[in-house]
């Protein structure tokens, strides 16, 4: 059961709360936009999805509810909640002091 | 508030498990037909679409696990899981489980009660505040410090005068009192302490006051201080109880207090009965008094003073002494030791062996589960190896091992606990338990603690190797392996290691056992210089009106011509303190002709007054002269009779017959005394202690002292007592007898310790070489199974009976060889440690150590019977179809 492509640890929590940042969405939803949004790079497997909806859960930066989906069928929809929100900026925050530091090494060393 | 939100959340996953694992369902569910519906929609067909999202979804129950992991209920989840699939595989196999849990609930209960008697005799502090101040101080001899004594009552007051390090010294004298003035008159035993005693100690009366100076002076009113036990027993535990009048010894005493029922008087002298009552001291004359040696002083050191300041300062005082007294003093010094080492001292070493002994037998229980286990392990590896290739982590299938094995541990615990109470309660009842402090050995929180950490730690220990083996195993092999019936070589080389420190912790239990045996059948073959079947024995307290030394003799002549005359009786006769009840007191004497100049050391010997036919009575042989007779009188010369070793010591190649001698002390109270027989030797003091030089003396020669009666009838003397009883009652009725025994019980007790030990360990021998045994059995039956095909192939090519036998019992024997070597250099490295506890017979005895490994040996050789007797009947023809 490799992954297509091995996100850097924490890395898939950003995701996922920037995902649900605007509207609540449930788990197959995240999965598609972000395999959308990245132009089909970054392809989810549930087996990590989940297990990650549940942690962020259990910490309280989401909550779920269940609700109608489009298809009619009852699914089960995340939404950010305040301390999510601001644990989002965090992370924002680290990735992108991260990620420039990286491009950094990689254009100068 | 979060929190509050996040306890919500996980009460919910805890106790609203259906819901949640419904809801997962639901969500994975509906995950599975998203997928679906953008296959078809891509295209596909129902069926295609349903085969593709499959396996895009990979494994449901995977994902469902992880989303539990991080939910954190699945700690919980999986416990009780694995809890309820322990009791399924224990119900599945009721008779493994039981003997698991049989076998190291033993194991964990006898440790358990060991630890609890070493915890409470050895390492738990005395009962008495800051305890380790406390000190006891000693007369002892400089050549032989287990020759010690007391001091005297002039010395006990110049030591609490001269001592700076001492906030307190005080002192007791061991006594007895006879109370009357009750219906029924009785002796119990006493102490007369200085006032400063409890004090002292730390305690106090809980009822009724303290000693004070005051009672110490000589013109006080006699007090009296009880122990909670008298008070109960005798006066019924009444209130009233301070200022009652006691008439002890002929006196009135006014009782001042009580002792708490937790009080329990420091046994510096050894066990024995504890006093029931304390009286002050009272000196009068006594403040003078030097030379002698029965007061005990017990001192409180100053806060901060080391016990080695103590002991030089003490040494200071003892030159002085010895300059001032040199004949009481020469050759002597004072030692200073500290209370808890002068009480528990003795055993500690033989508590700590004890312990040693039921660790081994701990670990021998542990390796031999450790071992089941791993059978049982390997008989579930097909079964731990589909559910590892459904999806069990091994870490998981680890984890349920462990479970289960920590399961049992705890199970055993309580089984343990259980054992252990009744083994501390039994304790009291057994008789010859001598142990200092016995009265203080109790079950506590620290023995629970100690007893569940130990199930616990067993538990674990002997779940780490399966869970290891298990969580190491691939599970693509194991399934292959297991149809094979077998268990790999790993396991196996475990398995050989286990039952290898097996036989090498039975081989040092054993021989332990064995060495100790041999000790015992040494003492009770020890010659005691007496014969001590079909005697009785009882003391017999002079009345206490007859003051002159003509009636006290009286009282004992009469006594003794009419038990004489009673029928089944062969002798009587009467001795001050009859061998091995646990007197003994060397007297300095003097070798007329040879006295030693003043401030050396006087020659010492026991001393004891005997009237009767009392060398008859024991059947002490004579080496050369007479036996005392009814013409050594008080008006004729004063006789005395010598043991061998008297005579070998103090006259070397001489007749001691003729020779002269008497007691220190003045003179006029104690002539010259002529030698007119010399006496095999009796051990006095204790079966393993050489003879001491020895003095008697006839009664009639004497002041009169009190006496033992000795009777040998024909047949049990016990049935006699009746008889003798009445005999005496016509003497005199006030007098009472006794500890009246056979005297075979003094010597079984003097044997006490050592039978207890004996029987511990050699019952812990006997378990140790069963375990063993079914150790070495699992092992070689199970590598039969395990070479099933390669014995059927060997007797396909010819191999006969003994081929086949002797590829069993190789296996065995090196097992049994490979422990046996490493138990002998255990024996070897722990022998010093047993050797105070022997007789006769040294730590590393050969013959002993040869019989026990020899023992092992025919032991492994048994074990190996029935697997060798199933390789025997290996058909080649089945066995090769096997596979």
């Amino acid at each position: 059961m490799s992954k297509p492509t091995d996100l850097v640890q924490g890395t898939l929590d950003l995701l996922i709360l920037k995902t649900i940042w605007a509207e609540p969405k449930h788990g197959w939803a995240i999965a598609k936009r972000i395999q959308q949004v990245s132009r089909e790079t970054l392809l989810i497997q549930q087996g990590s999805l989940y297990p990650a909806l549940h942690r962020l859960e259990q910490q309280g930066w989401i909550q779920a509810e269940w609700r109608e989906s489009d298809s009619g069928r009852m699914a089960k929809f995340y939404s950010l909640t305040r301390s999510g929100r601001r644990q989002f900026e965090k992370e924002l925050e680290n990735w992108t002091r991260l990620s420039a530091a990286i491009n950094l090494v990689m254009r100068e060393a | 508030m979060r929190v509050i939100d996040k306890l919500k959340l996980r009460l919910r996953s805890m106790f609203r498990r259906a819901k949640v694992e419904a809801e997962l369902d639901d969500e994975l569910r509906f995950h599975f037909d998203q997928l679906i519906e953008e296959r078809i929609a891509a295209g596909m067909t129902l069926r295609e679409a349903r085969l593709a999202a499959a396996r895009s979804m990979g494994s449901m129950a995977n994902v469902q696990e992880e989303c539990r992991d991080m939910r954190g209920i699945s700690v919980w989840d999986d416990l009780r899981r694995d809890l309820e699939y322990a009791w399924r595989s224990w119900t599945r196999a009721p008779f493994f489980s039981l003997s698991v849990i049989a076998i190291l609930g033993v194991g964990i209960g006898v440790n358990s009660a060991v630890f609890a008697v070493v915890r409470s005799v050895v390492l738990s502090p005395l009962p008495f505040p800051d305890a380790k101040q406390l000190v006891v101080v000693w007369k002892t001899d400089q050549a032989d410090s287990a020759n010690r004594s007391g001091v005297a009552p002039a010395d006990f007051l110049d030591l609490q005068q001269q001592s700076g390090t001492c906030a307190a010294v005080a002192a007791f004298a061991n006594t007895f009192f006879d109370v009357s003035g009750v219906e029924e008159p009785y002796r119990v035993n006493g102490a007369s302490v200085s006032s400063n005693f409890f004090a002292t100690l730390g305690v106090r009366p809980a009822v009724g006051r303290d000693f004070t100076a005051a009672d110490d002076q000589p013109a006080a009113e006699r007090a009296v201080i009880l122990s909670h036990s008298l008070w109960q027993n005798r006066f019924q535990g009444r209130r009233d109880i301070v200022g009652l009048h006691i008439t002890m010894n002929g006196q009135a005493h006014a009782v001042a207090g009580v002792m708490p029922a937790s009080f329990v008087f420091p046994e510096i002298d050894g066990i024995g009965a504890a006093p029931d009552l304390w009286t002050p001291l009272q000196f009068t004359d006594q403040r003078t008094e030097r030379g002698s040696g029965y007061m005990r002083i017990v001192a409180r050191l100053k806060a901060g003073v080391a016990l080695e300041a103590a002991r030089a300062e003490f040494q200071g005082i003892s030159r002085r002494f010895t300059a001032s007294q040199p004949r009481a003093y020469g050759g002597k010094s004072l030692s200073v030791v500290l209370l808890r080492e002068n009480i528990v001292g003795d055993v500690r070493r033989l508590l700590f062996v004890l312990l040693g002994a039921v660790i081994c037998v701990l670990l021998i229980t542990c390796t031999n589960v450790a071992n089941m286990l791993l059978v049982r392990a390997s008989a579930r590896i097909k079964e731990l190896a589909v559910r590892s290739s459904l999806g069990a982590s091994h870490w998981r299938l680890a984890r349920q091992l462990l479970t289960e094995s920590l399961a049992l541990g705890l199970c055993s615990g309580a089984l343990g606990l259980g054992l252990a109470f009744a083994l501390i309660r039994a304790l009291p009842s057994v008789e010859f338990a001598d142990l200092p402090r016995a009265q203080e050995i109790s079950i506590d929180g620290w023995m629970i603690a100690f007893n569940l950490g130990l199930s616990a730690l067993t538990g674990l220990f002997f779940g780490v190797a399966p869970a290891w083996k298990i969580s190491r195993s691939d599970p693509q092999q194991s399934l292959q392996e297991a149809g094979r019936h077998s268990a790999g070589r790993r396991t196996n080389r475990l398995r050989v290691c286990l039952g290898v420190a097996q036989v090498a912790l039975a081989l040092m239990l054993v021989n332990g056992a064995g060495l100790l045996l041999r000790s015992f059948v040494t003492l009770q073959k020890a010659d005691l210089g007496f014969r001590p079947e079909n005697v009785v024995t009882f003391e017999l307290p002079l009345p206490r009106d007859l003051g002159e030394p003509a009636r006290r003799i009286a009282f004992y002549r009469e006594v003794e011509e009419r038990i004489s005359r009673l029928p089944k009786v062969r002798n009587v006769g009467m001795i001050s303190y009859v061998p091995l009840a646990g007197n003994v007191f060397g007297w300095g004497i003097v070798l007329r002709g040879r006295e030693t100049p003043a401030g050396s050391p006087a020659p010492q010997a026991e001393y004891r007054v005997v009237s009767g036919n009392l060398f008859p009575a024991l059947r002490i042989g004579m080496k050369a002269g007479r036996t005392f007779t009814e013409q050594d009188r008080a008006d004729t010369m004063p006789v005395g009779i010598v043991n061998e070793t008297m005579a070998r010591r103090y006259w070397p190649g001489e007749n001691a017959i003729g020779k002269q001698f008497r007691l220190g002390g003045p003179p006029s109270m104690f002539p010259w005394v002529t030698v007119v027989g010399v006496a095999n030797d009796v051990r006095f003091g204790t079966i393993e202690e050489a003879p001491e030089p020895t003095i008697y003396q006839p009664l009639t020669q004497t002041r009169g002292t009190e006496l033992s009666v000795v009777v040998r009838g024909n047949g049990n003397p016990l049935s006699l007592m009746n008889s003798i009883r009445a005999q005496v009652r016509e003497v005199d009725r006030s007098v009472a007898l006794l500890k009246v025994r056979e005297f075979d019980y003094y010597v079984s007790k003097s044997l006490g310790r050592r039978r207890l030990v004996l029987a511990v360990l050699s019952s812990f021998g006997v378990i140790a070489l069963f375990l063993a045994a079914f150790g070495i059995y699992g092992v070689i039956s199970h590598s039969v199974a395990h070479r099933t095909q390669e014995i059927g192939l060997r007797v396909a090519l010819g191999a006969g009976e003994s081929g086949v036998l002797k590829l069993v019992l190789r296996e065995a024997l090196w097992i049994a060889l490979a422990g046996i070597a490493f138990g002998l250099a255990g024996t070897f490295a722990l022998g010093s440690v047993v050797k105070s506890l022997l007789y006769g017979v040294a730590p590393t005895d050969p013959l002993t150590i040869g019989a026990v490994a020899g023992l092992l040996l025919a032991v492994t050789i048994a074990a190996c019977y029935s697997p060798a007797r199933r390789a025997l009947r290996v058909d080649p023809l089945v066995a090769l179809r096997h596979e």
